[in-house]
Order: C-alpha cells, then structure tokens, then sequence
C-alpha cells in the first residue's frame, strides 16, 4: 500500500468463545480434531422452522465479580465480549491496559437479544408497558462502551456492521490504525448471539440447511448459525517485544471490495471477492503461492461457496497453475457467527498458524465438482504453516480477507 | 518511505423530506425499498456532483468506480424495520417472517444499495456508533484516502428522516482535513450532539461559513492556502445520547 508507514502489525492476546467451548484450549483441542459442536438450537423453540440447527455457546460462565456495571443490565452479548476479553488479556500478560487504545469490534446484532425481550413485552403487554431500561445494552455500540467502561480503558472505539466482513473489517482497520502509526495497541474482534430474529430472517430466505452444514460438498443445502465471540490482541511489534510478551502471530495483509452487484447473492463471477483477496495478499508482499492455507468464508450455502471456491481458483491459479493450497471452512464445526465469524476465523487461522494443524473442513462426503479446490477434510492434520489468508463474504457484497502469519516465520 | 496523503473534502449535501428530488433516482438501476434509502442515494448523486465528480456518477454504469469506496454511519435507522420484520415472526411464527424485509435489517443494506447504484468498488463499511457514527465515518474515510487505500470515499450518515454525505478525496481541492481526533474525555467548549446529522450540520456550516467550535472528537480543516477555516466537530462518547 503506498504512502503507509510500514510498521508491523503483532498478536499478542487471543480470546475465544464458540460452540466448542470457551478458550483457547477448549477451542484448540475440538478445533483440531474436528468436533462437530452442533445441535437442535435450545435458545427458542426452533421446532417449526425449516432448519432447526445451531452452534450454540453452551455453559458459558463470566465467573467474576464486575467492577462497574451491573450484570443484570447487561445483554448476552457484553458478557460474552468481557469474558472473552479477560482471556485475551491474561494471554498477552497484561493486567489491564493503561496506554490510550483503539478499540474495534464487528457486529450484525448488538444487543439484539435485549431488543427482542423488549419487543416481545412491548407485543404482550403493550409498547407503553415495557420496560425501557431492557434497550439499555441494545445498540451494536453499546457493548464496546461497557468494555471500555468496565476495564476503565481510554481510546477510540469503533463499531462495524458489514453483515458478515464485520469482524474481518474491524481487526483489518485496527491493523491499519497500527501500521500507520495512530496506535502502538488494539483490541480487536467480532461477537454475535443467537437469536430468532435472525434464525427467522435467515429461514426466510431458505439459506438455513434442515440437514448438516457441510461447507463445499455436492449436496450442501445450506448454513446453520452460530453464536460466540473472537478477539486479538494487536501491537506494534517492537512495543511488544519491549513487554517482553509472546508474540502469537502477525497481521501482515488486510483487503477489502464490495460485490456493487445484489443486496444477499454474492456475485456469481466472484469479481468482488478475488479483488479483497488480491489486495490483501498484495498488501501482505507475498504471492499467492506463499499462503499454505486457506480459511474459507464457507458457508455451506449453494451460492456461496461456488462463488468463493472461482475466486480462490482464479486467484491462485493465476501464480501455481494449480489449487494445491488447502482449503477449509470451520463454519462446518461450529456454523456461521454472522458478525464474530471472521473474527472467530481469524483467532482459529492463528491458532493453526501457532500449533502447526489445519482446521478440518468436516462433514464434506463429495466435493462439489464445481468447486476445484483442495478441501482439507482430515482431522487431527499436523503440519507446520506459516502463512494463511482467512476470508469473509457478507450480505450486500461486502468483502475482506486478512492475511497471517506464524509468530518469527518472517 | 511515502508521505501521507492530504485528504481533501469536496462538497456536502444533506437530503431530507423538504429538499429530495425523486427525478435522480431514475438515473439509478434498481428499486428502492425505503425513504431514507433514497434520501442516501439523492444524496450520494448530489455530493458527486458538487464535487465536479459527475463523470463518475454517469460512468457508474460502466463499473468504472473501483477506487471510490463508501463509509457510512448509521444509529436506529433500520430498527423500525427490524420491529416489524420481527413483530411479524412474534405474530404469525415462521411464516411471518419476510424474505424481502429481513435483508433491509441488516445495518449495512443501505451501504450495500449504495454500491449496487454507483458501482462503488472498493471499501464497503458501516460504522454503527450511535450518534458519532457520522464523525467515525469521516474518521475511518479520511484514513483510507491518506494511507491510499482508496483514490476517494463517500462518507455519510443515515438517521431518521435525512442522509448526509461528503467525498473525501486525494485529488486536491478547496479544503482539506487538518486533522482528525477523538478523545474520550469531555474537553473545553464541548459541544453535545445527540444525533449524527447535528455534526454534519457542524461540518457543513464550516465548510459554508468557515464556522468553529471545540470539544474532544471530530476534525480540522483547512482551505487550499493552509489557513485553518476554523472547525473542529465535537462530543464525547460518554456524553453521547444515542
């Protein structure tokens, strides 16, 4: 990217919740073997819907007193982001952060679970009856101010609401406030929650599979949701090393494009995608032949993954003639996180970068001739990496891939 | 090492109920679905003019805008929608729930209809921050214009009943941003917004005026000749109504 200070971007903290549980190690060990986290959703009565299925966070505990707020004010959401947060700090080695931070967080929901309950009474007893203060962690802004609040912490915070891309926009524009020199620290990620709103939404446009989700093979039928939370710690890299902290990985190539083409399908000819993901591997200095690994969007939806596996042919074919690098989406493991999903991918692309393994694309019988990709379908598949690309496709068009990098691989 | 690209602002508009002029609209592919949906897109067509960008606006068709990306604010704009799309799912179960309605709940639907109409290629983000969305949109616009990311960004706001938009660009033009900051805590001469169109409202008057008002976030400007023209937009997250 012209006209950029070319500082680099490091990871120094992770925080991780989803369906296969809550931390790191949690996540490594089923991430890894390829355990299939879901089930018949149990947050509502899914019963009459085409697609009953979920990736639910289940058992999840914040088991600490807070601070500042009051827990009971607090939507689902903000308990999963500060619980997720406090992991992300013990990893980095930090007590908390003293220095002015950038702070940004992708969501499609907010608080929407709040907004339901209030919806719902308002339906039931009357709007005049309800009680406002359940809005009161509702907006999708709300939560990064309760982190900021509860951690006492100074900086700016952003919110990003690009359907899908948002939590890749936002860790890509916390990389951008570092390597141009706004920042020397960050707390960046995605979190989204179940809720029948979008379970009913997602329903309605019959892109909810009744079967399994299985990202690439012939007969997929559709995605399934998900719920849970991804955040990164980024520094600068030498103010990292002064902490004397581990390094996790590196952010090194960020990308973004819009499909400009429909307001839900993704554009058949893939133009928008292979854009995000050439620019990103541009921005990184590297050839798509570099990457080892590919951490597909993979929905599980027709359309979806038709379109990304032309733009990963087109891309890579163009440098290697082939598409050897392997392919997965974990989508398939624990479903589709909608505004956490590339954040999640993103910490899961560094875990894998980290522990030398390739998440496993399961559930897939027969890849879909059409997709001429190397699905990597094996568990428990131990090989070093050191470079990996992580894409997200959102509603609208909107599109973003980041690149990483193995912690000294450069 | 590259120096840091200057960021000009070329032009404002605001669209609203008293000023939309429906005729632009049929310059665009597509229907539109609601009002403040074409409000954005009368304002997008306007601020492209203004901006002596109106070979852009007609090359539209032609897919030629792949280093114009857009920002976009939003605070509630589309939760009476998500009431109703979920009111009806409340009501009538499953079956209640809209196809056609559920993709305009989604925070980023007007940007996404925002690029379909003028072929807007690059960046597609929506910044959901309450009332300062606007300022943040302008922030995150302005970083992607000096870093050169993107030859140009709309940026803009969507609230109830008014869109607003402005083009940032790193083709050199009357006045530039100076700076662009946030604080979280409260300065002197703070001046409280509870709604974003109140700091467009700010930015334009300046832009107009060379108007000038404290607080701890917003941004600077200057004219062509680097003479400050007195402005900075202002709150403070914590003071914010959203």
């Amino acid at each position: 990217m012209a006209g950029k200070q070319q500082r680099r971007v490091v990871v120094t903290g992770l925080g991780i919740i989803t369906a296969h549980g809550q931390g790191y190690a949690e996540n490594l060990i089923a991430m890894r073997e390829g355990r299939d986290s879901i089930g018949p959703v149990t947050a509502f009565d899914g019963s009459a819907y085409r697609g009953k299925l979920g990736g639910e966070v289940k058992g999840f505990l914040l088991d600490r007193p807070l601070k500042k707020l009051r827990r009971n004010r607090l939507d689902r959401s903000s308990l999963l982001l500060l619980a997720a947060f406090d992991e992300a700090l013990v990893m980095a080695g930090l007590g908390t952060l003293d220095e002015s931070i950038y702070m940004a967080l992708g969501t499609t929901l907010g608080g929407m679970l709040s907004g339901q309950r209030y919806h719902s009474m308002g339906l039931e007893k009357g709007f005049d009856r309800a009680r406002a203060s359940v809005l009161s962690d509702y907006l999708a802004h709300s939560q990064g101010a309760n982190l900021m609040e509860e951690y006492g912490l100074r900086g700016q915070v952003r919110t990003f609401s690009d359907a899908c891309a948002s939590g890749t926009n936002a860790i890509g524009s916390a990389f951008e406030k570092i390597r141009t020199g706004a920042f020397d620290m960050a707390v960046a990620g995605g979190y989204d929650t179940m809720s029948e709103f979008t379970f009913a939404g997602f329903n309605s446009l019959q892109a909810v599979t009744p079967t399994q989700c299985r990202p690439f093979d012939k007969e997929r039928d559709g995605l399934v949701l998900g719920e849970g939370v991804g955040l990164l710690i980024l520094e600068e890299m030498t103010h990292a090393r002064r902490r004397g902290t581990e390094i996790l990985g590196e952010v090194t190539g960020y990308g973004a494009s819009s499909d400009a083409f429909h307001s839900t399908r993704p554009d058949p000819q893939a133009r928008g995608a292979v854009a995000a993901i050439s620019e990103a591997i541009k921005d990184a200095g590297i050839s798509p032949g570099d990457l080892d690994y590919v951490n597909a969007h993979g929905t599980a939806t027709p359309f979806n993954d038709l379109m990304e596996a032309r733009a990963i042919a087109e891309v890579f074919g163009e440098s290697t003639g082939r598409v050897g690098v392997p392919v997965s989406s974990i989508k398939s493991m624990i479903g589709h996180l909608l505004g956490a999903s590339g954040a999640v991918e993103a910490v899961v692309t560094l875990m894998a970068l980290r522990e030398g393994f390739i998440p496993p694309n399961i559930n897939c019988q027969e890849i879909d001739p059409e997709c001429l990709l190397n699905i990597s379908k094996e568990p428990n598949r131990i090989i070093k990496i050191n470079r990996a690309i992580s894409n997200s496709f959102g509603f609208g068009g909107a599109n973003a891939s980041l690149v990483l990098e193995r912690a000294g691989s450069a | 090492m590259e120096e840091v690209k200057k960021v000009y602002l070329k032009g404002a508009a605001l669209v609203n109920e008293d000023n939309f002029d429906e005729s632009v609209l049929n310059k665009l592919a597509g229907r539109t679905v609601f009002r403040e949906e074409r409000f954005l897109l009368a304002a997008i067509a306007e601020v492209l003019e203004i901006s002596g960008e109106a070979a852009g606006f007609e090359g539209a068709a032609a897919g030629n805008n792949a280093d114009l990306g857009i920002v976009l604010g939003v605070d509630t704009v589309v939760d009476g929608w998500k009431a109703g799309f979920f009111g009806e799912v409340i009501e009538d179960g499953p079956i209640g729930a809209s196809p056609l309605a559920f993709p305009y709940t989604s925070p980023n639907a007007l940007a996404a209809r925002a690029t379909i109409a003028f072929k807007i290629k690059g960046d597609d983000i929506t910044i959901s921050s309450g009332a300062l969305s606007f300022l943040k949109a302008v922030s995150y616009g302005a970083l992607l214009v000096e870093s050169g990311v993107l030859e140009g960004v709309i940026v803009g706001g969507v609230a109830e009943g008014a869109a607003f938009t402005t083009l940032l660009s790193a083709e050199p033009g009357e006045n530039y941003i100076t700076e662009v900051f946030e604080r979280r805590a409260a300065g002197d001469g703070l001046v409280q917004i509870s709604t974003m169109a109140e700091s467009f409202a700010i930015l334009r008057d300046a832009l107009d005026e060379g108007a000038s008002h404290g607080g701890s976030t917003g941004l600077r400007v200057s004219d062509s000749a680097g003479n400050m023209i007195g402005m900075t937009l202002a709150c403070s997250i914590g003071q914010v109504v959203a």
